[in-house]
């Protein structure tokens, strides 16, 4: 029983009180914070970037062609990367007095900054929104959004903690043939749903180090940074480029996630099996299988597809199929069926109120409305958590060639003492979450 | 010198990882006494700094302990901890085997110091140890700051009586910094204690941290946690009434957050009510959150705000969207009035909103709208009848053919190709009035759009076909090759024929469009046409694109191995090009590949098979060789009925049981008649057994009794993988044998004696002894 009455009286002048003996918060680097204090008007998102390589530049043009967005702020451990986006949106967006960075802390310590993008490497994604969301920040993270199973569930419970709005980058929720695919198989216009099929990679694990190379000093490239929660390796300069896919400690999963983490999703969806996962997992060779618990079977395959665009699904039930692609053209069958599809699509897939699969607009948008408005976004961390753990537990399937039985309602693999393990990494220090 | 130390190191341990990776779930006592070892000799050697490549053998040795690693590897991991370049993983590692990690981790919380101890800090709170809080309360005082933090930090994931406790009196006592960090630590600690169900102690928490507004994120996070919870709904709904009407940012942001969270309707009165004194920007937000709350009480007051002349702007779409959102039939009207108005937003919010409205009365509404005077209206009637499909307007739809206005024609065309179930005979009205001359390019791109989805949806495929034919003299060039996207979207075998006459059109403009969309055609029904258009097609160019297409569909669509193969064989004799050649080489060797090694066991049946059934039977897609409950009497073989000289054999085994041994028979033959051994079989063996010895060595059985070859064991150490799958292949090429496991060459044998024969069959054994059981699957072969 709670005897204590709250009003606000009570709570803002203790609050008051406090202040009054406290100093500012010194984790904030003092300079950083005495040039914060600006409170962006509420019409007004003010936003910042945390990565800015090509994917992070390609969402940030989508958020700069918003009309409510204020951009103030990059961050990129690469000199190189950090100031030729500055001079990319000066020089085409009109952006001015807008701040650089190497170490993302020093952005999140600005209290002018309502929201951040963040298109760091994948290993960085959820560290980076658990800090952002411990400075109130809202987000939009790049996928794969956390690189293990238990981090996955850290992301949506620091999420949830600090009250934030967050986005998974998982644009094709947003994009309209994918939807009305979805759609279609929800309604039932395909019958009971047998199959679902993600397109993905083929999978590669590398669990061995890049020769070293000389360290380049921490202005150019900060290495340390770089490498932020993950153990540490010697430079090699092939990382900090893009090349760290498949490498085990900055990969979600063997190359797995890079579409899994966008087909799985739209499965997930179709299936309605968000919040939750398949509960048996299996490979042979590059294909991999996820069971739900009401039977309908999870395909992922790199092949095989009819060549309707990258990041392919296909939903086949009873009745029928559809499949669909990043080119917006859809397949259906039977001939019946062409009667359910909505109007949305040219024949090259060219839509009149949609975009293209790697278009992030529409996502943006949801995102920044739900800033505002503090409603959960298309791609909120819950679903991004269980889409991810299923991604995951379909991986490393594939790393142990062997089944899986898992249970999604405690993220726990049976029988099986090595998958378990490698739901969980330690973080090098100091990156504690 | 440095990077060839490391390639080579990189080499074996890539086998070596691979190998752990596939063994079964457990921890191995055996693996970790391994790695144990290889830590020992980089490190107890001498003091000295290891190098990369010993520093790189070391995290692989400590990845590997991560997985499987035993409480053996305990005391060789503990002195790991403040080794700066291998901690993370060791911290792993500690934290997977268990309770001796954990108690190691305890331990060097006293005995470590500076970065290394931030990290054990860290793994301890990850695995909430209560045992450590004593000595972490300790930490908090620590010199090192961020040693102290994470100390913390730590105590809050702990979240236990005495943790929870130690952090509120930080948080009362000591200075700012580590105030903001206990806070945090605090709010951590409500999360664990919640799950536990122990909401009395989270809300005395919450409590706590309200009196600290300056942190604010945490401030916020408390608050709206608190009112989620809501323990005292009277209080609560006070507590949130000041945080809406206040001018702080923060605290209307709690409110907006915990606003579209709650349901009591309390909320959404406490909005209204306060509605008309929030400044605009708050007012539009408001209002959107109402309209997520679907408060059909706000109806009236929306609406007024949204027919409102002296609203601004901004408020006034909010509003429009929150009719949308509520969906009542009641906003119709006031949204029919929004799409009118001169402000864009405005506008564009009533489309959207009333494409989200619900109700019987809906259609009716919409349909008396196609008479309205406001051309508007009458545009955005037709435009929700096409978009909802609204098959009760189609007379009126089709009267407005005639309409003198050339937006409300087209707007009539879309509407009608959608409320239609379309048939051929939808397409020919439409075909001919896409044929006059006198269309304006409005109403052209009007007929284009519902012709395309007319065919997108037509059931009758081929008929449609027939009538497009019809149309195929059109004059215009453009219609023509419309006509052409026409009979893709279409997409049957009919249509893709018609599409590959055009293709060898004089006109190079309508070749040029037809062997493009051939090019991407959805079906493999393409590919007789496109291979028919390389070959034979006048023009180069075409050729060169059309085989380019065809290689698309060999490529792309899942035929069959052999229907691809004869595809792959066509287009080798088409190609001219070097590019194209050499594509198709490699594609060919691909196909040929899998190809060749075809299956010789369907995994069900002992079909081409024959032996003592009694020992072996069929599981899981494999051939079980003896079992695990009885001892084998004697060898038993399983033979293919089938003789073969020169081949490639894959097939994987597991073999399991102590001392279990096992192998396939190659260029042999059973000895059904001797008297005395008839179970037998004589010839080549690669022999196995449950370790790694004897696998991948090629022994002589019942002939000359004796290995030929023999592998080197200590490779074979390395990529074997016990009580797992093992790949093997045979390769038999006239005198030469080679055998390879999981990949690796590990006997290349040259027969000398011309009297052993070169041919027989294949045989699966499993040799006599205590109870075990070989497995094999995925037997395919290569002739």
């Amino acid at each position: 029983m709670l005897t204590n009455k709250y009003s606000r009286r009570e709570i803002l002048t203790a609050g008051a009180a406090a202040t009054a003996v406290s100093l500012v918060p010194t984790i904030l680097p003092a300079n950083v914070f005495g040039r914060g204090g600006k409170i962006a008007p509420s019409n007004k998102i003010t936003l910042g970037i945390i990565g800015a390589g090509g994917r992070g530049i390609s969402d940030l043009k989508r958020f700069l062609a918003q009309p409510d967005v204020q951009f103030l702020a990059i961050c990129d451990v690469q000199k190189d990367r950090r100031e030729s986006c500055k001079e990319r949106v000066e020089k085409e967006n009109g952006i001015k007095d807008c701040s650089l960075y190497r170490d993302f802390r020093d952005l999140l310590a600005r209290k002018d900054i309502d929201a951040v993008l963040i298109a760091t490497g994948d290993h960085w994604h959820a560290h980076a929104s658990i800090y952002a969301a411990q400075h109130g920040k809202d987000v939009y993270s790049e996928k794969p959004c956390a690189i293990t199973i238990d981090l996955c569930r850290q992301l949506t419970n620091a999420i949830k903690r600090y009250g934030v709005i967050f986005q998974g980058g998982m644009q094709r929720r947003s994009i309209g043939n994918f939807k009305t695919a979805v759609d279609l198989a929800r309604k039932g216009k395909l019958g009971k749903l047998k199959e679902v099929h993600a397109a993905t990679y083929f999978l590669k694990v590398i669990y061995d180090w890049l020769p070293a190379q000389p360290l380049p000093d921490a202005e150019t490239i900060d290495w340390d940074l770089w490498l932020g929660p993950s153990p540490w390796r010697p430079y090699n300069n092939d990382y900090v480029k893009g090349r760290w896919r498949a490498h085990y400690d900055f990969d979600s999963g063997a190359k797995f996630h890079d579409w899994a983490a966008h087909t799985v999703d739209l499965c997930q969806w179709a299936v309605g099996a968000d919040g939750s996962a398949p509960v048996k997992y299996w490979a042979e060779d590059h294909i991999l299988f996820g069971m739900y618990e009401n039977g309908v079977k999870l395909v992922s395959r790199p092949t095989g597809w009819l060549g309707l665009g990258n990041c392919a699904v296909r939903f086949e039930g009873e009745n029928g199929w559809i499949e669909t692609g990043d080119s917006g053209r859809i397949a259906v069958a039977p001939d019946s069926l062409r009667n359910e599809l909505v109007n949305d699509f040219d024949i090259y897939g060219k839509k009149f109120g949609g975009s293209h699969g790697e278009d992030a607009e529409a996502h943006v948008r949801n995102f920044l409305d739900c800033v505002k408005n503090r409603k959960q976004p298309a791609c909120n961390s819950d679903i991004v958590c269980s889409t991810h753990i299923a991604c995951h537990a379909a991986a490393l399937s594939w790393m142990l060639k062997r089944e899986l039985n898992f249970n999604p309602k405690n993220d726990t693999f049976i029988n099986d003492e090595q998958a378990n393990r490698m739901k969980t990494r330690a973080w090098r220090e100091p990156w504690n979450i | 010198m440095k990077m060839k130390k490391i390639i080579i190191c990189v080499l074996f341990v890539l086998f070596s990882s691979s190998f752990v990776i596939a063994q079964s779930g457990k921890p191995s006592a055996e693996e970790t006494e391994k790695n144990v070892k290889i830590l020992q000799s980089i490190f107890n050697n001498n003091n000295s700094t290891p190098t990369d490549a010993q520093l790189y053998d070391a995290s692989q040795a400590v990845f590997r302990l991560t997985q499987i690693g035993t409480d053996a590897a305990v005391p060789e991991l503990k002195k790991l901890l403040s080794c700066g370049e291998l901690n993370t993983n060791v911290r792993t590692a500690l934290i997977n085997i268990g309770d001796a990690g954990i108690i190691a981790l305890r331990e060097s919380l006293n005995s470590i110091e500076g970065k290394s101890l931030i990290g054990v800090i860290e793994s301890i709170g990850s695995v909430r140890d209560e045992k450590s809080v004593v000595q972490l309360i300790k930490l908090t005082q620590n010199s090192n700051d961020t040693v102290a933090k994470s100390a913390i930090l730590a105590l809050g994931k702990i979240a236990s009586v005495s943790s929870i406790s130690a952090l509120k009196s930080i948080l009362q006592t000591r200075n700012s910094q580590f105030r903001l960090e206990s806070a945090n630590a605090l709010l951590i600690a409500s999360e664990r204690v919640l799950d536990t169900k122990d909401n009395k102690t989270a809300i005395e928490i919450y409590s706590l941290l309200f009196r600290y507004k300056e942190f604010q994120t945490v401030w916020s996070a408390a608050v709206q946690s608190y009112l989620l919870l809501n323990p005292q709904p009277q209080d609560a709904l006070q507590l949130f009434k000041e945080l809406l009407i206040s001018e702080d940012e923060i605290e209307f942001r709690t409110a907006s957050f915990v606003a579209v969270r709650i349901e009591s309707p309390q909320v959404s009165k406490l909005i209204l009510e306060n509605l008309s004194q929030f400044p605009n920007n708050k007012k539009a937000i408001l209002i959107e959150i109402l309209g997520i709350r679907k408060e059909r009480s706000a109806l009236p007051v929306l609406i007024e705000i949204a027919s409102s002349s002296s609203e601004d702007v901004t408020v006034k779409t909010s509003a429009i969207k929150a009719l949308g959102e509520i969906g009542d039939m009641i906003g119709i009207e006031t949204i029919f009035n929004a799409i009118n108005s001169s402000e864009k937003t405005v506008s564009k919010a009533g489309k959207e909103s009333l494409a989200k409205l619900q109700g019987s009365e809906f259609n009716v509404t919409i349909i008396k709208n196609l008479d309205a005077k406001n051309k508007i209206l009458r545009l955005t009637a037709l435009k929700i009848i096409e978009e909802r499909r609204i098959a009760e307007a189609i007379n009126k739809v089709k009267i407005l053919f005639d309409d003198s206005d050339i937006e409300i024609k087209s707007a009539a065309y879309r509407a009608f190709s959608q409320i239609i179930v379309a048939t051929a005979a939808d397409l020919e009205p439409l075909l001919y009035l896409l044929q006059k001359s006198d269309n304006s390019e409005e109403e052209k791109n009007a007929l284009k759009d519902a012709l395309r989805t007319v065919c997108r949806k037509i059931q009758t495929r081929d008929e449609s076909v027939n009538v497009i034919e019809k149309f195929k003299n059109i004059n215009d060039i453009e219609n023509k090759k419309f006509l052409l996207d026409l009979l893709f979207l279409i997409g049957n075998n009919n249509s893709c024929k018609v599409t590959a006459e055009f293709a060898r059109s004089n006109n190079n403009e309508i070749a040029d469009h037809a062997t493009m969309l051939l090019g991407k055609w959805i079906s493999s029904e393409a590919a007789p046409f496109l291979i028919d258009l390389a070959e034979n097609h006048p023009s180069e160019k075409y050729r060169v694109r059309t085989l380019s297409g065809y290689i698309r569909i060999i490529r792309q669509f899942g035929l069959p191995l052999e229907q691809k193969y004869e595809m792959i064989k066509k287009a080798e004799s088409t190609a001219k090009r070097g590019a194209d050649k050499k594509r198709i080489a490699e594609l060919k060797e691909n196909i040929q590949t899998q190809l060749k090694a075809k299956p010789i066991f369907d995994g069900k049946t002992f079909e081409g098979w024959e032996g003592n059934l009694s020992f072996f039977r069929i599981a899981d897609n494999a051939i079980v060789a003896g079992t695990l409950e009885k001892r084998i009497p004697q060898n038993e073989f399983l033979c293919t009925t089938k003789e073969y000289e020169n081949f490639t054999l894959h097939l994987e085994i597991k073999i399991l049981g102590k001392g279990a041994n096992a192998g396939i028979q190659f260029r042999s033959k059973r000895l059904s008649d001797d008297k005395k051994r008839p179970n037998e079989v004589a010839g080549y063996q690669a022999d196995m057994t449950d370790t790694e010895k004897f696998w991948g060595c090629l022994y002589d059985e019942s002939r000359r009794g004796k290995f030929l070859a023999e592998a080197n064991l200590d490779e074979i150490k390395t990529i074997f993988r016990k009580n797992d799958w093992n790949e093997l292949k045979i390769v038999c090429k006239d005198d030469n044998i080679k055998l390879y496991v999981n990949g690796k060459m590990t006997v290349d044998y040259t027969e000398t004696d011309k009297k052993i024969p070169r041919k027989g069959i294949i045989g699966l054994q499993i040799h006599s002894g205590g109870p075990s059981e070989a497995w094999y699957r995925n037997i395919r072969i290569e002739e």
